[in-house]
C-alpha cells in the first residue's frame, strides 16, 4: 500500500525490536472479545485512477447550472490563478499550526498580513488570525460581548435584517441567554432605527446589525453607530460580502466594537460554503477577550524581525476551561487564499472589483425597473438585491432550474415570511449576455 | 563527520519584506475584462457618509511580486513535505496528492449552498458516502459533518449530550473529565455550562474503575474521555465505566483525535461509546494547512439523531436532501453544512485505504497497525536515554520527558528546539500536563524504518549532548531561520499589525 511503506520485513525487524512475536499482540490491551475482524464490512480499496473515475462519474450523474446568480452569504467571484497555485504549496498546506516560531516563519508572517489587511478592510485596531466562518465569528463576537459586560443583565438587540442562518447560530451558542434576545424590527428593508433607539433606552447589553444586510441592503452604519454610541451598548456588525468593503467604510470607523465579516467571497469558491473563514476584528482594548488566535511581531536573540503566536493565555491550551473560547483549529489554509487574494487585488483592485459589482447589479436592476410592472426597492444595494413579487419566489426559481440555471434565492427558505422575495446577486463574473437574460427571465415571470 | 553535519547545512533563505514595505503607488496585480454594462459612479449611489474611495494602506504590488513574497514566506517553513513531523497528539501523516486534485473538481468547487437541491445531488452524495463510511468503522448509527474541527465537533457533541438531558428533565450538572485531556475538553464543558469533576490518571497511565465509581452521582451528565488517551495509551476500562456511566442515564463522549491507533482494530461503539468526533484532519490525512480548515464530524448513537445540528442529511428515494425540520435538535452550528473541501479529501483518502484485493484485510487495519508498531518501535530505541512516563505497550504515540537530562540544565524546549537544528520538527512538548516536562512522539505510519532509525539516532545524539555540551542545546536552534524568539517581548510590547511608523 503506496501510504504505508512498512514492508513485511520491516514488520518483522520492527516486531522483533520490540520483543512482539505478532502485530496482534500490538493490541494485547483490547479485550479479545471487542476487536474486530480482519475482514469486516467496507468498500474494496480503490487506485487513484479509481478514484478518478468514481468522483468524475459521481459529479457527472447531475447537471451543473449554467450560470448562478445565488448569493444569500456565499458569492462566486473570479479567483486569479495565483491564489490557488500559492495556497497549494506543500509548505504551508502540510505544516501543522506555528507553535515552533522559529521554523514558522512562513505561516506567521502571512497570518500577521492578514491581521493587518483585516485592520485596514474594517477600519478597526485588532483583528485575530480567523475563525470557522462568518456566522460562527458573530457568535462568538457575542459571546466575547458578554465576557465584556459580565455583570449586567441588559437585552441582546439583533436587526431583523439579519440573514437567518447566523441568527440561528447566535441563538444555537448563546442558547444560555436566550430570553436576553431580542429582534429589532424592519422599515421596509432596513433597520428601523426608532425602534432601535426605544430599546436602547431600555437597558441592552449589545446591538448586532448585518450590512450589507440579508436583502443586500446596505445599512446606515453612521446613523447605527450614532445611536449606539450614545448608549451603553456594545455594538457588534456583521457583513456577508467583504468586497463590499472595496466602496463602503469600515463598521470601526462608525464606532462599532467587534466587526465580523465571513471571508469566501475573498480567496474561496463557494464550495458548498466550507471551507472559507471568518472575519474577526476589535478595539486593542479588549485583547484579552478576543477568541482564536493572534500574531504579533518581535525578534529572535540576533534582533532580526520575528513573528509569533501571542497572548496565548487566552487559549484553551493553556487555560483550559478559563479559555475564551474553545477554539483550537481555525481556517488557516482559507485565510492565506483571502490574504493571496487581498494582496492581488491591491488597493486599485478592490475597488475596481467593488465598482464592476455595482455595475451589474445596478444594470440588472435598471432593466428590471424599465418593464414598471415590479418595484425595485431604492435602498441602496452591493452586489445583490431583493425582488418584493406577486407569487412565490419558489416558482421563478424552480422554472430557472428546469431551464438549467439558478436565478437568484428564495428567501422563503431562509424565512417562510419572505417566501415572495427573490434575493438576486451579479458580481464581476457574469457577463453583459448572462444579466440580459437574468433580466429578460424576471420580467417575463415575476 | 558529525551526525548533525551529515544531515543539515545551516538554512539561509532572503529576507523577506511585508506585502507593505514591497507596495509602490501605481503597481496592480488583478485584471478585470473590459466593462460590458456602463460603469456606475460608487460615490453617486453609496450615501456620502458611508463612501470610500479606497482602502487606506492597502498594497500595491504586481503578480510576480505577490509570487515570490509566497513562495519565499512558504520556505521558512517546515511541512510533512519538508520531512518528519513527529508532533504528537497531531497525526501528521502524509496527505495524498490525488485527495487534492479531487478536491479541485470545478463542479464540486461551484457548488453553492442555496441552489435547487437537485443541482447539488453530486455534493450531498459525498457527505452521505462519508457519514456511511464513518458508521461502518465507529459502529455510531448517525453522523453530522458540519462541525468544522475536533473542538467544534466537541462543542457539538456535548450539546447533543446537554440537549438529551434537558428533553428528559434530567437534572444533570457535571462531566468528568481525565487530568490528561487535551485543553479543549474542559474549555467546551465550561462553555455548555457544566463543571468539570477531574479525575487523575491511575499508576498505569489509564483511567481506573476504582477512581471512577466514587464519582458517580446522579448529577453526572456524562463523561469526556479521549481514547487512546493523550499519553498514548489505551483506555482499557472504558467499556466498563461506560456501563457506570449508563446506571445513572449519563453519556459517553469519546474524544476520536487519538482514532488513528484503533481504526479497523474496534468499533467505539461496542466500547459504550455514545457520542464521538473524529477529526478528518488527523485520522483521515486531509492537510492541517498551518491550522486548518479542519473537519470534526460527530457520531452519535440512533436515540440522539433527533439532537443532531440540522440540517440533517438525509437519502429519500429521490436523491439527497437537507431536512431543517428537527425540532429537538440544538440547532445550527454554523453557517453552512461544514467544512465540504476536507470531506472530499476524506472521502477520497477512505475509500483508498480499504479492503484489500484478496478481501481478507483492510488497509484501514494495516495503517493502525503500522502505526501503533512504529510508536513502540521508537519507545524502545530511546528507552534508556530518556525517561519514558510509561514503560508499557503504547498505542500510536510515547510519552518521554527531560527527566534524566535535568541535571546538566537542559530541558524539554531546548531539546526541542535543537531537533530543528538537526532537521525535524519537534514533538508535542509540555503536553500532556500530567508529565512534568513531556515530549509526546507520534510517528504515523507514514514514516520507514530508516526514518525512524534516523530520527532516534539524532534524539541519541541529542541525549548525549546535554551530558556534554549542554551550551550547545541551550543556544539552539542556530542552523535554521531564525533564532530563539522572543514571545516575551511580542506580548509586552504587542505589535499585531502593520503600521509605517515601527
Amino acid at each position: 500500500m503506496k501510504y504505508i511503506p512498512q514492508s513485511a520485513q520491516d514488520q518483522r525487524a520492527l516486531l522483533d525490536a520490540v520483543g512482539l512475536k505478532s502485530t496482534d499482540e500490538l493490541f494485547h490491551f483490547i479485550p479479545q472479545h471487542l476487536r474486530l475482524s480482519r475482514k469486516f464490512d467496507y468498500p474494496k480499496a480503490q487506485s487513484e485512477a479509481e478514484l478518478r473515475a468514481t468522483f468524475r462519474s459521481l459529479v457527472q450523474s447531475s447537471p451543473s447550472p449554467m450560470v448562478s446568480f445565488a448569493g444569500g452569504g456565499i458569492y462566486q467571484h473570479d479567483i486569479p490563478s495565483v491564489v490557488p497555485f500559492l495556497q497549494g504549496r506543500s509548505e504551508f498546506a502540510t505544516a501543522y499550526t506555528p507553535y515552533q516560531p522559529e521554523i514558522s516563519q512562513g505561516t506567521l508572517q502571512a497570518i500577521f498580513e492578514f491581521q493587518s489587511l483585516v485592520c485596514q478592510l474594517t477600519e478597526c485596531e485588532l483583528s485575530n488570525a480567523s475563525l470557522y466562518d462568518g456566522a460562527t465569528s458573530l457568535a462568538e463576537a457575542v459571546l466575547m460581548g458578554l465576557r465584556v459586560k459580565k455583570k449586567t443583565q441588559g437585552k441582546i438587540l439583533i436587526s431583523g435584517a439579519l440573514h437567518p442562518f447566523y441568527l440561528r447560530v447566535i441563538q444555537s451558542y448563546c442558547s444560555a441567554f436566550a430570553d436576553r434576545l431580542e429582534i429589532i424590527p424592519l422599515k421596509g428593508d432596513q433597520l428601523d432605527h426608532d425602534a432601535l433607539a426605544r430599546a436602547l433606552n431600555q437597558s441592552a447589553d449589545l446591538v448586532v446589525t448585518q450590512s450589507p444586510n440579508v436583502f443586500g441592503v446596505i445599512e446606515n452604519d453612521e446613523a447605527i453607530g450614532r445611536l449606539v454610541g450614545g448608549s451603553s451598548a456594545m455594538w457588534i456588525t456583521s457583513t456577508m460580502e467583504p468586497m463590499s468593503w472595496g466602496v463602503l467604510r469600515g463598521p470601526g470607523a462608525f464606532g462599532a466594537h467587534i466587526v465580523t465579516a465571513e471571508g469566501q467571497s475573498l480567496g474561496t469558491s463557494p464550495i458548498l460554503g466550507g471551507a472559507s473563514y471568518g472575519i474577526f476584528a476589535s478595539r486593542m482594548e479588549y485583547l484579552r477577550q478576543l477568541p482564536g488566535r493572534l500574531v504579533g511581531e518581535t525578534v529572535d536573540e540576533k534582533g532580526r524581525r520575528a513573528y509569533t503566536l501571542t497572548f496565548a493565555t487566552r487559549e484553551q491550551f493553556i487555560r483550559r476551561e478559563k479559555a475564551t473560547s474553545n477554539i483550537c483549529t481555525n481556517q488557516n489554509l482559507n485565510m492565506l487564499a483571502g490574504l493571496i487574494h487581498m494582496a492581488t487585488l491591491g488597493k486599485e483592485g478592490l475597488r475596481l472589483v467593488a465598482q464592476r459589482n455595482l455595475s451589474h447589479t445596478e444594470y440588472v436592476k435598471n432593466q428590471i425597473r424599465q418593464s414598471g410592472s415590479i418595484s425595485v426597492s431604492q435602498s441602496p444595494t452591493f452586489n445583490e438585491f431583493c425582488l418584493d413579487l406577486k407569487k412565490p419566489a419558489r416558482a421563478l426559481v424552480d422554472k430557472a432550474a428546469d431551464e438549467g440555471w439558478v436565478c437568484g434565492i428564495d428567501l422563503g427558505r431562509l424565512n417562510s415570511a419572505w417566501e415572495r422575495k427573490l434575493l438576486i446577486h451579479c458580481s464581476e463574473i457574469h457577463t453583459k449576455t448572462q444579466l440580459d437574460r437574468l433580466a429578460q427571465f424576471i420580467k417575463e415571470n415575476a | 563527520m558529525k551526525l548533525i553535519d551529515q544531515l543539515t547545512a545551516p538554512l539561509v533563505s532572503p529576507e523577506e519584506p511585508t506585502l507593505f514595505e514591497k507596495s509602490r503607488a501605481g503597481r496592480i496585480g488583478y485584471s478585470l475584462p473590459t466593462a460590458s454594462v456602463p460603469e456606475v459612479d460608487p460615490s453617486a449611489l453609496i450615501p456620502k457618509t458611508m463612501y470610500r474611495p479606497f482602502v487606506e494602506g492597502f498594497p500595491e504590488i504586481s503578480e510576480n511580486e505577490i509570487v515570490r513574497h509566497f513562495v519565499r514566506l512558504s520556505q521558512k517553513n517546515y511541512s510533512i513535505d519538508t520531512g518528519f513531523y513527529p508532533l504528537g497528539s497531531c497525526t501528521m501523516k502524509y496527505n495524498p496528492k490525488i485527495n487534492e486534485e479531487i478536491a479541485r473538481i470545478p463542479e464540486l468547487n461551484q457548488a453553492h449552498p442555496l441552489w435547487p437541491e437537485k443541482f447539488l445531488q453530486p455534493a450531498l452524495k459525498i457527505q452521505f458516502e462519508l457519514q456511511n463510511l464513518l458508521t461502518a468503522i465507529t459502529g455510531l448509527d448517525c453522523f453530522t459533518l458540519q462541525p468544522n474541527a475536533g473542538a467544534h465537533g466537541e462543542y457539538t457533541g456535548i450539546r447533543i449530550m446537554r440537549a438529551y438531558h434537558d428533553k428528559k428533565g434530567n437534572k444533570k450538572t457535571k462531566v468528568i473529565v481525565p487530568d490528561s485531556a487535551h485543553g479543549t475538553n474542559p474549555a467546551t464543558c465550561t462553555m455548555i455550562g457544566y463543571d468539570i469533576v477531574p479525575v487523575k490518571t491511575g499508576p498505569r497511565g489509564i483511567v481506573e474503575l476504582e477512581d471512577i465509581k466514587p464519582l458517580i452521582t446522579d448529577e453526572i451528565a456524562g463523561i469526556m474521555m479521549t481514547n487512546p488517551s493523550t499519553l498514548g495509551l489505551f483506555e482499557e476500562n472504558l467499556h466498563k465505566i461506560s456501563e457506570l456511566i449508563h446506571g445513572v442515564d449519563g453519556l459517553v463522549y469519546m474524544d476520536g483525535a487519538n482514532f488513528n491507533a484503533i481504526v479497523g482494530i474496534v468499533k467505539p461503539a461496542d466500547l459504550g461509546v455514545d457520542i464521538m468526533h473524529i477529526n478528518l484532519h488527523k485520522t483521515f490525512s486531509t492537510p492541517h494547512g498551518g491550522g486548518g480548515p479542519g473537519s470534526g464530524p460527530v457520531g452519535v448513537r440512533a436515540h440522539l439523531k433527533p439532537y443532531l445540528p440540522t440540517p440533517v442529511l438525509e437519502q429519500t428515494s429521490t436523491g439527497y436532501r437537507l431536512n431543517e425540520d428537527f425540532p429537538d435538535s440544538i440547532g445550527k452550528i454554523s453557517g453552512w453544512y461544514g467544512n465540504f473541501a476536507i470531506h472530499v479529501r476524506a472521502l477520497s483518502y477512505m475509500l483508498s485505504i480499504g479492503t484489500t484485493p484478496e478481501g481478507n484485510d483492510t488497509y484501514l487495519r494495516q495503517m493502525a497497525t503500522a502505526a501503533v508498531l512504529n510508536a513502540n518501535y521508537i519507545r524502545h530505541r530511546l528507552r534508556g536515554h530518556y525517561h519514558i512516563a510509561y514503560d508499557v505497550a503504547c498505542g500510536h504515540e510515547v510519552v518521554i520527558s527531560d527527566e534524566l537530562q535535568q541535571k546538566y540544565g537542559v530541558k524539554t524546549l531546548n531539546i526541542a528546539k535543537r531537533l530543528m537544528d538537526y532537521g525535524y520538527h519537534p514533538m508535542t512538548v509540555y503536553f500532556p500536563l500530567v508529565v512534568s516536562g513531556a515530549m509526546m512522539i507520534e510517528p504515523t505510519e507514514s514514516e520507514t524504518k530508516e526514518t525512524l532509525d534516523q530520527f532516534c539516532n539524532v534524539m541519541i545524539e541529542i541525549a548525549k549532548e546535554c551530558a556534554e555540551t549542554p551550551e550547545i542545546v541551550l543556544s539552539a536552534p542556530t542552523r535554521v531561520n531564525r533564532m530563539k524568539v522572543d514571545e516575551l517581548r511580542a506580548q509586552k510590547q504587542p505589535r499585531l499589525r502593520w503600521t509605517s511608523v515601527s
